[in-house]
């Protein structure tokens, strides 16, 4: 008998590292994770000459330094890890990080990696390896490549510590990895807590000091509202909100008859005040609290103080704020008005990530906290929302009492002011007369908005009754008439075939279109799930195409190869396109000559956005400004309704993106672009 | 083996003896035509009649499935061409579905007829084992495909299965879960990467109440070609 191990090619570490952790920052964040757990209080990742291949990372550190047997037990050992959830650090960390694959994968972004360790416990020692991937090329099993760990005394002013050095990088980092790099890195330590002990990454490239300075900025004291929801170890929850001072507006002692099944955990929120683009502030600049939303909004999520990507990354909404924000705007923050952190104190180890830190492994314990965060959400909007409702209530009662009283106060003080110029009492009397008029012309929009939604709920209520049993009764009646009169009338190809198939044609066109406003309206295209753009555009263009050949216009797809998806609802997607599309039908029957074009295009851009671009040869905007169009009620259509591009609007700013119009664009008519964050390609 | 006789007459003008096609080892002389709207029952009332076959235009109210009026109408007629919206008024107190199951159950070929709208999909999912033909209303009502259709019902009844329709043991993982609503599976065997929404009163409560991940067996027909055609039977944990 002979003693024979299992043992690993070299290609294996190629599918453990850059394979399984394929973005660079996750690999970073790993090494930055193992300062964290070494109890240091400062590391630096320091980038030179990266935006070409062969350039060198290094990560250096203060903490606990590794001995001999650390580095060979530990750091050298990918698949296993020597910390437990359980034991925590001197400092009184939790450690976190677990398997090494990450580290693995960071290591390997260079030819060589160096490491050079200084122990805390070994002051006069320091221990230092180097790894040469390339020698892992020339043998047939990793265990062939001896690595040497080497013993020398320590300088005497060299502090504990730990140095990595990644040299030959093997590609170039992009800005936008970088910038995505410095994103982690200043929210990887809950920057939320004003903790002076606490651990502080930098990365030593110009664009960290703008982002670091984003976030120390601290504009919590803006907030027109505070959520701060708990649930304790035992699943008890609580909830309440503040106001811009600190008072508080509601409270109450259980978000849910249920307890939670997750670990304890505290969900703070604070949501600002935003009339349309602008935030409003009481002291703070508006553009930089909407630079700093920018870059921070959403929701994140730490677990034991460190975040856990990809929850709050631009384009992720894990609570569906945005969802339920749309389902009923009022009063619901969104990720572009909002930011948000839930901190988890996990003892338990109930949370685990998935192997490619792409979130957490959806077992009851995710779920449950996931429920906790949106009910806590649903509560606060339910509260705001009565409060509303009550305000509403009171103000429709006073306002035309108090609107009455005032003009006749505004009289009085007018006539009794000596010898007041007659101008002065024509000048009330036309302002009123503008207030009126301006006060009917919103009862109007509000009047058209609630007849608009009755005409979608009627419509999706009574399909049965109205076009989908009569179009039925109509195919099945001219396919009889049709096969009857081929069998039994002479001459029916000169006298009937023609009327025939023009009645067949033109109902199909009427069955395709009768079908449109259900399966807008269909119920699980609200569910919040991966969408790919695409395809909904796809399916989109193809319930249109009827609509474009009775209006005589041409429709041009271009897509941009690839798949870029988001996780957001397939309805919302369709409102923009499909708000988007009538509004270029519409500007086109001003069109005299044809032809009649449209373009949909899509483009996606690093860091990850998607652009679509709506662009017709109508005669472009006209008699509105490119600000105007976009505001509800503001229509250049007679008849139109002017609520369309609004929707487009908000529904995009609610994706986290952008809206925008060129008066003539490519086409020489509209162009619309709309830009939103999107997860993948 | 199919064989389909259809009077040379103008059907106007046939007999009674003179009408029905033979399908297998069947003839199916009368065709109950069961909608909710009278204008309907008689355009697919033509097709049966251009068929060779006489349409029977089945009058409501018929109340619930056990009662005595469908009993009267199945026990007189060979074959049932049904629509699946039947409860809007006070025509029926039950979905075509749940009719053409029941017809399945009796032996009867029964065809059900709907316009294929996603949300009754998901309703009729349910029943769809027992439910050999689903077809659009204007399909059905080209003489030639009904006749088609109601072969294939009468093969399945038979014990041949289509393809697409014999249902086999394999695997079916949950892949997310809409809560109080219902989850989404995929059936790892089945051709297509669709995955497939199946409402909450459409399997069983442990199913129902499944996380993300977990794994089952049912019986599923996994030569289906489209995500609608797709039915699950007999489901246990994997």
């Amino acid at each position: 008998m002979t003693a024979d191990h299992i043992r690993f090619a070299p290609d294996i570490l190629r599918r453990l590292g850059e394979e399984l952790n394929p973005a660079i920052d996750q690999g970073m964040l790993e090494l930055v994770k193992n300062a964290y757990d070494a109890d240091a209080h400062a590391c630096t990742i320091e980038l030179l000459d990266v935006n070409k291949p062969g350039g060198a990372i290094t990560i250096r550190d203060d903490g606990d330094g590794m001995t001999r047997a650390q580095l060979r037990n530990g750091w050298l050992v990918v698949g296993s890890s020597q910390k437990t959830a359980m034991k925590r650090t001197a400092l009184g960390r939790v450690p976190a990080g677990t398997k090494g694959l990450g580290r693995l994968a960071a290591l390997r972004l260079g030819l060589l990696a160096d490491c050079i360790t200084r122990p805390r416990s070994q002051p006069s020692r320091q221990y230092s390896l180097t790894i040469d991937w390339s020698k892992f090329a020339n043998v047939s099993v990793v265990e062939d490549v001896t690595l040497s760990v080497v013993s020398s005394t320590r300088k005497a002013n060299a502090n504990h510590g730990t140095e990595v050095r990644l040299r030959g990088l093997r590609r170039s980092i992009s800005r936008d990895e970088i910038l995505s790099l410095a994103r982690a890195l200043v929210l990887l330590a809950d920057p939320f807590d004003e903790d002076p002990a606490a651990f502080v990454p930098r990365l030593l490239v110009p664009e960290f000091a703008d982002l670091e300075a984003t976030v120390s900025n601290r504009f919590f004291s803006e907030a027109e509202y505070h959520l701060i929801a708990t649930v304790d170890g035992s699943g008890h929850s609580a909830a309440k909100v503040l106001d811009h001072r600190g008072g508080i507006l509601y409270q109450t002692k259980a978000l849910s008859a249920a307890e939670y099944q997750c670990p304890s955990a505290q969900f703070d929120l604070w949501t600002f005040k935003r009339t349309g683009a602008r935030f409003m502030t009481r002291n703070a600049n508006p553009s930089d609290v909407k630079s700093w939303i920018n870059s921070f909004g959403g929701v994140h999520v730490y677990v034991d103080g460190l975040r856990v990507q990809p929850y709050g990354n631009r384009g992720d909404d894990w609570l569906q704020l945005n969802l339920r924000r749309v389902r009923s705007p009022e009063e619901r923050p969104s990720t572009n008005n909002s930011i948000g952190r839930v901190a988890v104190q996990d003892i338990r180890g109930d949370l685990a990530q998935k192997t490619d830190r792409s979130g957490f492994i959806e077992t009851r314990a995710f779920l449950e906290l996931r429920r906790f965060g949106e009910d806590a959400l649903d509560w606060m909007s339910r509260e705001r929302l009565k409060t509303v409702e009550r305000d509403r209530s009171l103000q429709r009662t006073h306002a035309v009492s108090q609107s009455t009283r005032a003009a006749g106060q505004l009289e009085k003080a007018i006539a009794a002011v000596p010898r007041a110029p007659a101008e002065l009492g024509r000048a009330f009397r036309r302002l009123e007369r503008a207030r009126r008029q301006e006060e009917r012309r919103l009862l109007r929009e509000v009047q058209l908005y609630r007849t608009l939604s009755t005409a979608g709920i009627t419509a999706a209520t009574f399909a049965h009754e109205t076009d989908r049993t009569t179009l039925k009764v109509m195919e099945m009646a001219i396919i009889a008439v049709e096969r009857r009169a081929k069998r039994y009338v002479e001459d029916y190809a000169t006298h009937l075939e023609e009327p025939i198939t023009s009645l067949r044609n033109s109902l199909d066109s009427l069955a395709r279109l009768s079908g449109l406003t259900l399966r807008l309206l269909e119920r699980d295209k609200r569910d919040i799930i991966r969408v790919d753009v695409h395809d909904v555009i796809r399916r989109l263009s193809a319930d249109f195409a009827p609509l474009f050949e009775r209006r005589g216009a041409t429709y041009e797809l271009e897509l941009f190869g690839g798949d870029p998806y988001l996780r957001t609802s397939q309805a919302a997607v369709e409102s923009i396109l499909a708000n988007l599309l009538t509004n270029s039908l519409n500007a086109l029957r001003r069109r005299r000559q044809s032809p009649r074009r449209v373009l949909v295009r899509t483009a996606v851009m690093m860091p990850l956005t998607l652009t679509v671009t709506v662009a017709d040869n109508g005669p472009g905007i006209i008699g509105l400004s490119a600000e105007e169009i976009w505001l509800p009620g503001q229509s250049t259509e007679a008849g139109g309704t002017g609520f369309g591009l609004t929707i487009v609007r908000d529904t995009v700013h609610d994706l986290g993106g952008e809206a925008s119009v060129i008066e003539h664009g490519v086409l020489g008519g509209a162009e619309f672009r709309v830009t939103i964050p999107v997860l993948g390609n | 083996m199919f064989s389909a006789e259809l009077s040379s007459e103008s059907p106007f003008l046939c007999s009674a003896t003179e009408v029905g096609v033979h399908v297998l080892d069947r003839t199916i002389t009368r065709v109950a035509v069961i909608d909710d709207v009278a204008e309907a029952r008689a355009a697919m009332g033509w097709a049966v009649v251009d068929a060779g076959m006489e349409a029977l235009p089945a009058e409501g109210p018929l109340n619930d499935i056990g009662s005595a009026a469908v009993d009267r109408l199945l026990s007189s007629v060979d074959a049932v061409v049904c629509d699946h919206h039947l409860a809007y008024g006070d025509y029926a107190a039950f979905s075509g579905a749940e009719l053409v199951a029941f017809c399945y159950s009796r032996g009867l070929p029964a065809i059900l007829s709907t316009q294929w709208e996603k949300a009754e999909i998901e309703m009729i999912r349910t029943h769809r084992a027992h439910i050999p033909v689903l077809v659009n209303p204007s399909f059905i009502a080209e003489p030639d495909h009904l006749i088609r259709a109601l072969l294939s019902c009468v093969q399945e009844l038979s014990g041949a299965y289509a393809s697409s329709r014999r249902p086999w043991r394999t695997l079916v993982r949950v892949v997310d879960v809409r809560p109080s609503s219902g989850v989404v599976v995929e059936v790892p065997a089945w051709q297509g990467d669709e995955m497939i929404y199946l409402p909450t009163e459409a399997v069983p409560p442990y199913v129902g109440e499944a996380e993300v991940d977990r794994r089952f067996h049912a019986r599923v027909n996994i030569g289906a070609a489209r995500s609608e055609e797709l039915f699950f039977l007999d489901w246990e944990d994997a």
